[in-house]
Protein backbone atom coordinates (compact mmCIF):
# COMPACT_ATOMS: atom_id res chain seq x y z
CA UNK A 1 0.00 0.00 0.00
CA UNK A 2 1.09 3.15 -1.13
CA UNK A 3 1.37 6.03 1.54
CA UNK A 4 2.28 9.50 0.29
CA UNK A 5 2.37 12.84 2.28
CA UNK A 6 2.90 15.86 -0.59
CA UNK A 7 4.24 18.62 0.97
CA UNK A 8 6.80 21.67 0.86
CA UNK A 9 6.79 24.50 3.47
CA UNK A 10 6.70 27.06 0.69
CA UNK A 11 3.38 27.97 -0.39
CA UNK A 12 2.23 28.14 -4.05
CA UNK A 13 3.92 25.44 -5.10
CA UNK A 14 1.37 23.28 -6.85
CA UNK A 15 1.61 21.19 -3.32
CA UNK A 16 -2.74 20.80 -3.87
CA UNK A 17 -2.54 20.14 -7.56
CA UNK A 18 0.15 17.81 -7.06
CA UNK A 19 -1.73 15.96 -4.99
CA UNK A 20 -4.95 16.03 -6.82
CA UNK A 21 -3.54 15.13 -9.98
CA UNK A 22 -1.09 12.45 -8.61
CA UNK A 23 -4.01 10.89 -6.77
CA UNK A 24 -6.30 10.73 -9.76
CA UNK A 25 -3.28 9.20 -11.53
CA UNK A 26 -3.41 7.00 -8.91
CA UNK A 27 -7.15 5.78 -9.07
CA UNK A 28 -6.92 5.71 -12.81
CA UNK A 29 -3.91 3.07 -12.47
CA UNK A 30 -6.38 1.02 -10.61
CA UNK A 31 -5.26 2.00 -6.81
CA UNK A 32 -8.46 2.34 -4.98
CA UNK A 33 -7.20 5.84 -3.41
CA UNK A 34 -7.68 7.99 -0.78
CA UNK A 35 -6.95 11.62 -0.87
CA UNK A 36 -6.77 13.66 2.65
CA UNK A 37 -6.52 17.15 2.85
CA UNK A 38 -5.09 18.34 6.53
CA UNK A 39 -5.18 21.77 5.24
CA UNK A 40 -7.14 24.35 7.24
CA UNK A 41 -7.58 26.51 3.85
CA UNK A 42 -9.48 23.32 2.54
CA UNK A 43 -8.40 23.49 -1.17
CA UNK A 44 -9.07 20.51 -2.09
CA UNK A 45 -12.79 21.04 -1.31
CA UNK A 46 -12.83 24.62 -2.75
CA UNK A 47 -10.97 23.45 -6.05
CA UNK A 48 -13.81 20.75 -6.71
CA UNK A 49 -16.29 22.28 -5.46
CA UNK A 50 -17.07 19.36 -2.74
CA UNK A 51 -19.57 19.27 -0.23
CA UNK A 52 -19.00 16.16 2.31
CA UNK A 53 -20.89 16.05 5.46
CA UNK A 54 -18.52 15.88 7.80
CA UNK A 55 -14.87 17.07 7.47
CA UNK A 56 -11.30 15.92 8.79
CA UNK A 57 -11.68 17.10 12.11
CA UNK A 58 -15.08 15.45 12.52
CA UNK A 59 -13.16 12.52 11.27
CA UNK A 60 -10.94 12.42 14.01
CA UNK A 61 -12.08 14.21 17.17
CA UNK A 62 -16.33 12.75 16.01
CA UNK A 63 -14.53 9.87 15.09
CA UNK A 64 -17.09 9.10 12.49
CA UNK A 65 -16.76 6.58 10.46
CA UNK A 66 -14.40 7.18 7.48
CA UNK A 67 -17.16 6.41 4.61
CA UNK A 68 -19.18 8.52 6.05
CA UNK A 69 -16.42 11.20 5.59
CA UNK A 70 -15.04 10.82 2.47
CA UNK A 71 -16.88 11.56 -1.20
CA UNK A 72 -16.40 9.94 -3.99
CA UNK A 73 -14.87 12.59 -6.93
CA UNK A 74 -14.47 10.00 -9.26
CA UNK A 75 -13.73 6.00 -10.30
CA UNK A 76 -11.38 4.67 -7.73
CA UNK A 77 -10.99 8.03 -5.60
CA UNK A 78 -12.17 9.47 -2.61
CA UNK A 79 -11.50 12.78 -0.83
CA UNK A 80 -10.99 13.78 2.94
CA UNK A 81 -11.49 17.16 2.51
CA UNK A 82 -10.34 19.86 5.36
CA UNK A 83 -12.25 23.12 6.71
CA UNK A 84 -11.30 25.82 8.88
CA UNK A 85 -12.36 23.23 11.59
CA UNK A 86 -8.88 21.99 10.55
CA UNK A 87 -6.99 24.50 12.71
CA UNK A 88 -9.07 23.70 15.76
CA UNK A 89 -8.73 20.25 15.82
CA UNK A 90 -5.11 20.82 15.57
CA UNK A 91 -5.16 22.64 18.70
CA UNK A 92 -7.07 19.81 20.54
CA UNK A 93 -4.63 17.34 19.27
CA UNK A 94 -1.52 19.25 21.13
CA UNK A 95 -2.98 18.33 24.59
CA UNK A 96 -3.53 14.51 23.31
CA UNK A 97 -0.96 11.83 24.00
CA UNK A 98 1.11 10.45 21.00
CA UNK A 99 -0.34 13.21 19.17
CA UNK A 100 2.37 12.76 15.98
CA UNK A 101 0.65 9.41 16.04
CA UNK A 102 -3.08 10.46 15.55
CA UNK A 103 -3.78 10.11 11.57
CA UNK A 104 -1.62 7.07 12.23
CA UNK A 105 -4.20 5.59 14.71
CA UNK A 106 -7.54 6.77 13.26
CA UNK A 107 -6.56 5.85 9.71
CA UNK A 108 -5.04 2.32 10.33
CA UNK A 109 -8.69 0.23 10.55
CA UNK A 110 -9.18 1.87 7.21
CA UNK A 111 -5.79 1.57 4.98
CA UNK A 112 -6.05 -1.90 4.05
CA UNK A 113 -9.15 -1.01 2.21
CA UNK A 114 -7.04 1.22 0.06
CA UNK A 115 -4.29 0.69 -2.53
CA UNK A 116 -3.12 4.39 -2.37
CA UNK A 117 -3.41 6.99 0.10
CA UNK A 118 -2.45 10.76 -0.34
CA UNK A 119 -1.98 13.41 1.91
CA UNK A 120 -2.30 17.49 1.17
CA UNK A 121 -0.33 19.47 4.14
CA UNK A 122 -0.58 23.46 4.53
CA UNK A 123 2.30 25.27 3.54
CA UNK A 124 3.61 25.62 7.15
CA UNK A 125 5.52 24.03 10.10
CA UNK A 126 2.71 22.11 12.01
CA UNK A 127 1.76 19.62 14.46
CA UNK A 128 -0.58 18.22 11.87
CA UNK A 129 2.09 18.02 9.11
CA UNK A 130 4.15 15.77 11.75
CA UNK A 131 1.21 14.07 11.96
CA UNK A 132 0.84 13.20 8.27
CA UNK A 133 4.40 12.37 7.91
CA UNK A 134 4.55 9.71 10.51
CA UNK A 135 1.41 8.85 8.98
CA UNK A 136 2.79 7.86 5.60
CA UNK A 137 6.10 8.28 6.20
CA UNK A 138 6.88 8.89 2.30
CA UNK A 139 7.57 12.93 1.56
CA UNK A 140 6.86 14.14 -1.99
CA UNK A 141 8.31 17.44 -1.81
CA UNK A 142 7.09 19.80 -5.15
CA UNK A 143 9.36 22.38 -5.95
CA UNK A 144 8.45 25.35 -8.52
CA UNK A 145 10.97 27.80 -10.01
CA UNK A 146 11.47 30.01 -7.09
CA UNK A 147 14.18 29.70 -5.04
CA UNK A 148 11.88 30.33 -1.80
CA UNK A 149 10.50 27.37 -3.15
CA UNK A 150 14.02 25.91 -2.53
CA UNK A 151 14.33 26.82 1.10
CA UNK A 152 10.67 25.58 1.78
CA UNK A 153 11.92 22.15 0.12
CA UNK A 154 14.97 22.07 2.39
CA UNK A 155 12.94 23.01 5.61
CA UNK A 156 10.58 20.10 4.58
CA UNK A 157 13.43 17.51 4.31
CA UNK A 158 14.76 18.66 7.86
CA UNK A 159 11.61 18.14 9.14
CA UNK A 160 11.67 14.97 7.70
CA UNK A 161 15.28 13.80 9.51
CA UNK A 162 13.98 15.44 12.89
CA UNK A 163 10.19 14.12 13.03
CA UNK A 164 11.91 10.56 12.21
CA UNK A 165 14.54 11.11 14.78
CA UNK A 166 11.71 12.33 17.69
CA UNK A 167 9.50 9.62 16.85
CA UNK A 168 11.70 6.71 15.63
CA UNK A 169 9.61 6.36 12.46
CA UNK A 170 11.40 5.72 9.09
CA UNK A 171 10.41 8.89 7.37
CA UNK A 172 12.24 9.76 4.15
CA UNK A 173 11.70 12.40 1.67
CA UNK A 174 11.49 9.63 -1.54
CA UNK A 175 11.65 12.37 -4.33
CA UNK A 176 11.80 16.38 -5.61
CA UNK A 177 9.25 17.10 -8.54
CA UNK A 178 9.79 20.22 -10.15
CA UNK A 179 6.90 22.19 -10.80
CA UNK A 180 5.13 24.95 -12.68
CA UNK A 181 8.34 24.61 -14.70
CA UNK A 182 8.75 26.92 -17.56
CA UNK A 183 11.75 26.90 -19.76
CA UNK A 184 11.33 30.12 -21.23
CA UNK A 185 12.45 31.95 -17.55
CA UNK A 186 15.98 32.23 -16.82
CA UNK A 187 15.69 31.63 -12.95
CA UNK A 188 14.38 28.01 -14.42
CA UNK A 189 17.32 27.19 -15.22
CA UNK A 190 19.31 28.51 -11.81
CA UNK A 191 16.24 26.56 -9.65
CA UNK A 192 16.91 23.31 -11.92
CA UNK A 193 20.34 23.20 -10.94
CA UNK A 194 19.27 23.64 -7.70
CA UNK A 195 17.21 21.04 -7.22
CA UNK A 196 20.00 18.80 -8.59
CA UNK A 197 22.57 19.85 -6.27
CA UNK A 198 20.02 19.21 -3.73
CA UNK A 199 19.45 15.61 -4.61
CA UNK A 200 22.35 14.81 -4.89
CA UNK A 201 23.35 16.61 -1.46
CA UNK A 202 20.52 14.34 0.30
CA UNK A 203 20.40 11.24 -2.34
CA UNK A 204 16.76 12.11 -3.19
CA UNK A 205 15.99 11.22 -6.58
CA UNK A 206 14.14 14.10 -8.84
CA UNK A 207 11.27 13.39 -11.00
CA UNK A 208 10.38 14.33 -14.15
CA UNK A 209 9.10 18.67 -14.10
CA UNK A 210 5.90 19.39 -14.67
CA UNK A 211 5.73 21.46 -17.18
CA UNK A 212 3.10 24.61 -16.48
CA UNK A 213 0.17 24.67 -18.37
CA UNK A 214 -3.14 27.11 -18.83
CA UNK A 215 -5.23 24.30 -18.07
CA UNK A 216 -4.38 24.18 -14.38
CA UNK A 217 -5.92 27.42 -13.76
CA UNK A 218 -9.12 26.31 -16.26
CA UNK A 219 -9.63 23.04 -14.28
CA UNK A 220 -9.53 25.07 -11.30
CA UNK A 221 -11.89 27.56 -12.56
CA UNK A 222 -14.50 25.32 -13.55
CA UNK A 223 -13.82 22.92 -10.26
CA UNK A 224 -12.99 19.62 -12.04
CA UNK A 225 -9.86 17.83 -12.34
CA UNK A 226 -7.33 18.29 -15.03
CA UNK A 227 -8.09 14.86 -16.43
CA UNK A 228 -11.58 15.61 -17.00
CA UNK A 229 -10.94 19.47 -18.84
CA UNK A 230 -8.23 17.97 -21.06
CA UNK A 231 -7.35 14.78 -20.61
CA UNK A 232 -4.08 15.10 -23.14
CA UNK A 233 -3.21 17.97 -21.52
CA UNK A 234 1.05 18.19 -21.77
CA UNK A 235 0.58 18.80 -17.32
CA UNK A 236 -1.24 15.79 -17.10
CA UNK A 237 0.79 13.58 -19.08
CA UNK A 238 3.70 15.01 -17.20
CA UNK A 239 1.72 14.09 -13.92
CA UNK A 240 1.23 10.73 -15.03
CA UNK A 241 4.89 10.24 -15.85
CA UNK A 242 5.69 11.30 -12.64
CA UNK A 243 3.33 8.78 -10.57
CA UNK A 244 4.91 6.28 -12.84
CA UNK A 245 8.33 6.76 -12.09
CA UNK A 246 6.78 7.24 -8.27
CA UNK A 247 5.61 4.01 -8.06
CA UNK A 248 8.85 2.52 -9.51
CA UNK A 249 10.49 4.36 -6.70
CA UNK A 250 8.00 2.99 -3.94
CA UNK A 251 6.70 -0.35 -5.49
CA UNK A 252 10.33 -2.83 -4.31
CA UNK A 253 10.21 -1.24 -0.71
CA UNK A 254 6.85 -0.89 -0.27
CA UNK A 255 6.57 -4.60 -0.70
CA UNK A 256 9.51 -5.60 0.41
CA UNK A 257 7.92 -4.23 3.70
CA UNK A 258 4.50 -5.94 3.48
CA UNK A 259 6.16 -8.96 3.27
CA UNK A 260 8.28 -8.78 6.40
CA UNK A 261 4.94 -7.79 8.21
CA UNK A 262 3.23 -10.89 6.74
CA UNK B 1 8.74 50.92 -29.75
CA UNK B 2 8.68 48.38 -27.75
CA UNK B 3 11.73 48.10 -25.29
CA UNK B 4 14.00 45.32 -26.28
CA UNK B 5 13.98 42.02 -24.07
CA UNK B 6 16.69 41.80 -21.94
CA UNK B 7 19.12 38.97 -22.69
CA UNK B 8 20.70 39.00 -19.31
CA UNK B 9 21.31 35.29 -18.04
CA UNK B 10 21.32 34.67 -14.61
CA UNK B 11 24.32 32.67 -13.90
CA UNK B 12 24.17 29.44 -11.33
CA UNK B 13 25.89 29.43 -7.53
CA UNK B 14 26.34 26.60 -6.22
CA UNK B 15 26.72 28.51 -2.96
CA UNK B 16 23.47 29.87 -3.07
CA UNK B 17 21.71 26.79 -2.55
CA UNK B 18 23.26 26.32 1.30
CA UNK B 19 22.96 29.70 2.16
CA UNK B 20 18.69 29.17 1.31
CA UNK B 21 18.59 25.94 3.28
CA UNK B 22 20.89 26.73 6.37
CA UNK B 23 19.74 29.44 7.30
CA UNK B 24 18.68 29.93 10.69
CA UNK B 25 15.49 30.88 9.40
CA UNK B 26 14.49 27.75 7.97
CA UNK B 27 17.29 25.33 8.51
CA UNK B 28 15.20 23.52 11.40
CA UNK B 29 12.00 21.95 11.24
CA UNK B 30 9.30 20.96 13.77
CA UNK B 31 11.06 19.39 16.54
CA UNK B 32 14.81 19.58 15.25
CA UNK B 33 15.79 20.45 18.97
CA UNK B 34 15.79 16.80 18.85
CA UNK B 35 18.03 15.90 16.73
CA UNK B 36 21.69 16.84 16.53
CA UNK B 37 23.19 19.56 14.76
CA UNK B 38 22.77 19.23 11.02
CA UNK B 39 25.88 18.34 9.07
CA UNK B 40 27.38 21.35 6.92
CA UNK B 41 25.98 20.83 3.46
CA UNK B 42 28.48 20.24 0.74
CA UNK B 43 28.07 21.76 -2.38
CA UNK B 44 29.16 20.19 -5.09
CA UNK B 45 32.59 22.22 -6.13
CA UNK B 46 34.13 22.70 -2.75
CA UNK B 47 36.57 19.88 -2.76
CA UNK B 48 35.34 17.36 -0.05
CA UNK B 49 37.46 16.36 2.88
CA UNK B 50 39.94 19.22 1.99
CA UNK B 51 41.01 22.27 3.87
CA UNK B 52 43.86 23.90 1.78
CA UNK B 53 42.47 26.17 -0.39
CA UNK B 54 39.46 27.14 1.85
CA UNK B 55 41.44 27.69 4.65
CA UNK B 56 43.62 30.53 2.68
CA UNK B 57 44.60 33.57 4.67
CA UNK B 58 42.64 36.54 3.57
CA UNK B 59 45.07 39.26 1.89
CA UNK B 60 47.17 41.40 4.39
CA UNK B 61 46.99 45.27 3.16
CA UNK B 62 51.05 44.87 2.97
CA UNK B 63 50.84 42.46 -0.03
CA UNK B 64 51.77 43.47 -3.17
CA UNK B 65 50.51 41.13 -5.89
CA UNK B 66 51.20 40.73 -9.52
CA UNK B 67 49.64 38.57 -12.34
CA UNK B 68 51.29 35.41 -13.74
CA UNK B 69 51.80 37.94 -16.81
CA UNK B 70 54.00 40.01 -14.56
CA UNK B 71 51.14 43.04 -14.04
CA UNK B 72 51.07 44.57 -10.44
CA UNK B 73 47.11 43.97 -9.08
CA UNK B 74 45.50 46.27 -6.74
CA UNK B 75 45.10 44.81 -3.78
CA UNK B 76 41.50 45.41 -3.24
CA UNK B 77 41.23 43.03 -6.78
CA UNK B 78 42.60 40.28 -5.35
CA UNK B 79 40.44 37.15 -3.67
CA UNK B 80 41.30 33.69 -2.26
CA UNK B 81 40.16 31.24 -4.65
CA UNK B 82 37.79 29.17 -2.51
CA UNK B 83 34.91 27.96 -4.82
CA UNK B 84 35.71 26.94 -9.03
CA UNK B 85 33.92 30.05 -9.76
CA UNK B 86 36.19 32.42 -8.22
CA UNK B 87 38.52 31.95 -11.61
CA UNK B 88 35.76 31.89 -14.13
CA UNK B 89 34.13 34.46 -16.12
CA UNK B 90 30.32 33.89 -17.03
CA UNK B 91 31.81 32.92 -20.83
CA UNK B 92 34.32 30.97 -19.43
CA UNK B 93 31.89 29.03 -17.34
CA UNK B 94 29.14 28.69 -20.27
CA UNK B 95 31.85 27.13 -22.28
CA UNK B 96 33.22 24.76 -19.92
CA UNK B 97 30.30 23.47 -18.43
CA UNK B 98 28.86 22.82 -22.02
CA UNK B 99 32.27 20.68 -22.80
CA UNK B 100 31.68 18.50 -19.04
CA UNK B 101 28.03 18.16 -20.04
CA UNK B 102 28.74 17.42 -23.41
CA UNK B 103 30.06 14.04 -22.19
CA UNK B 104 27.30 13.31 -19.55
CA UNK B 105 25.48 10.67 -21.84
CA UNK B 106 28.98 8.53 -22.05
CA UNK B 107 29.84 8.89 -18.33
CA UNK B 108 27.89 9.06 -15.33
CA UNK B 109 29.84 7.95 -12.18
CA UNK B 110 29.94 11.15 -10.57
CA UNK B 111 33.23 10.97 -8.80
CA UNK B 112 35.59 10.69 -12.16
CA UNK B 113 38.23 13.33 -11.91
CA UNK B 114 38.07 14.26 -16.02
CA UNK B 115 36.44 13.68 -19.02
CA UNK B 116 37.43 13.01 -22.44
CA UNK B 117 35.16 14.87 -25.01
CA UNK B 118 35.34 15.46 -28.33
CA UNK B 119 33.29 18.52 -29.13
CA UNK B 120 33.63 21.27 -32.62
CA UNK B 121 32.95 24.64 -32.36
CA UNK B 122 29.77 24.45 -34.32
CA UNK B 123 27.98 21.65 -31.46
CA UNK B 124 29.65 24.50 -29.07
CA UNK B 125 28.04 27.72 -30.90
CA UNK B 126 24.71 26.21 -30.50
CA UNK B 127 24.74 25.21 -27.15
CA UNK B 128 26.06 28.23 -25.51
CA UNK B 129 24.86 31.05 -28.36
CA UNK B 130 28.53 32.58 -28.41
CA UNK B 131 30.52 33.18 -31.57
CA UNK B 132 33.08 31.17 -32.76
CA UNK B 133 35.90 33.68 -31.90
CA UNK B 134 34.96 33.58 -28.82
CA UNK B 135 34.82 30.24 -28.51
CA UNK B 136 38.40 30.04 -29.41
CA UNK B 137 39.35 32.51 -27.39
CA UNK B 138 37.71 31.27 -24.10
CA UNK B 139 38.95 27.26 -24.84
CA UNK B 140 42.44 29.07 -25.27
CA UNK B 141 41.75 30.91 -21.61
CA UNK B 142 40.28 27.69 -20.28
CA UNK B 143 43.93 25.68 -21.21
CA UNK B 144 45.49 28.39 -20.17
CA UNK B 145 43.84 28.36 -16.84
CA UNK B 146 44.40 24.65 -16.28
CA UNK B 147 40.61 23.60 -16.84
CA UNK B 148 41.21 21.28 -19.71
CA UNK B 149 43.78 20.20 -22.12
CA UNK B 150 44.28 18.88 -25.63
CA UNK B 151 43.81 15.46 -25.22
CA UNK B 152 43.85 15.00 -29.66
CA UNK B 153 44.45 18.35 -32.23
CA UNK B 154 41.81 18.31 -34.79
CA UNK B 155 42.15 16.48 -37.77
CA UNK B 156 41.32 18.90 -40.74
CA UNK B 157 41.65 16.54 -43.35
CA UNK B 158 39.06 13.73 -41.68
CA UNK B 159 36.95 16.52 -40.53
CA UNK B 160 37.60 15.09 -37.09
CA UNK B 161 37.32 17.60 -34.12
CA UNK B 162 39.46 18.25 -31.21
CA UNK B 163 40.14 15.90 -27.76
CA UNK B 164 39.83 17.62 -25.12
CA UNK B 165 39.98 16.30 -21.51
CA UNK B 166 37.85 18.34 -19.16
CA UNK B 167 38.99 18.11 -15.64
CA UNK B 168 35.98 17.82 -12.28
CA UNK B 169 36.27 20.87 -10.37
CA UNK B 170 37.67 18.89 -7.69
CA UNK B 171 40.65 17.80 -9.28
CA UNK B 172 41.02 21.50 -10.60
CA UNK B 173 41.15 22.66 -7.07
CA UNK B 174 43.88 20.11 -6.22
CA UNK B 175 45.74 21.12 -8.85
CA UNK B 176 45.45 24.87 -8.25
CA UNK B 177 46.73 24.27 -5.31
CA UNK B 178 49.86 22.20 -6.40
CA UNK B 179 50.70 24.54 -8.69
CA UNK B 180 50.66 27.58 -5.79
CA UNK B 181 47.63 28.85 -8.07
CA UNK B 182 45.59 30.36 -4.50
CA UNK B 183 44.41 33.70 -5.20
CA UNK B 184 42.57 35.12 -8.35
CA UNK B 185 41.86 39.10 -9.00
CA UNK B 186 38.69 39.94 -11.56
CA UNK B 187 40.41 42.45 -14.40
CA UNK B 188 37.98 43.58 -16.84
CA UNK B 189 35.78 40.96 -17.61
CA UNK B 190 38.48 38.49 -17.05
CA UNK B 191 39.66 36.94 -14.11
CA UNK B 192 43.42 36.19 -13.51
CA UNK B 193 45.73 34.15 -11.15
CA UNK B 194 47.72 36.27 -8.88
CA UNK B 195 50.92 35.92 -6.69
CA UNK B 196 51.73 37.63 -3.46
CA UNK B 197 54.92 39.44 -4.87
CA UNK B 198 56.56 40.11 -1.86
CA UNK B 199 55.70 41.31 1.81
CA UNK B 200 56.03 45.12 2.41
CA UNK B 201 57.50 46.70 6.06
CA UNK B 202 55.19 46.76 8.52
CA UNK B 203 53.77 50.16 8.81
CA UNK B 204 55.60 52.70 11.19
CA UNK B 205 58.81 51.12 10.93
Amino acid sequence: MLKLMIGNQKGGVAKTTTAITMARCLADQGLRTLLIDSDPQGSIAVTLRLKPKAYLSNFILDQLPLPDCVLAVSDNLEVLCSNRETSAMEQRIFTMYGREHVFQNALRPYEAGYGAIVVDVAPSISLLQACSMVFCQNVLIPISMDTLSVSGAGATIFSAQAISEGVHAPIRAVALLPTIVNRRYALTGVVSQMIEQLSQAYNIPVLNPIRTDQVVGRAARMHKMIADVDPHAKVLDDYAAATTTLLKLLQPQELSHETSTV
Amino acid sequence: MKPARSKKTQDFDPSELADLILTPAVGSGVGSHLIHQASPFKTTVVLKDRTTVVSIDEPTVDMIWVTEAGDLVPQSRVKPIRLIQDILNAAEQTVYDALWNHASGIHQNGQQPSRLVQAGYHPLMKQTLLSKKTIQRVIDRLIAKDFIAVEHPADIYERKPTVYRVFAFGSILARLEERGRLHAARIGLGVVYVHPLRQSQPKGL
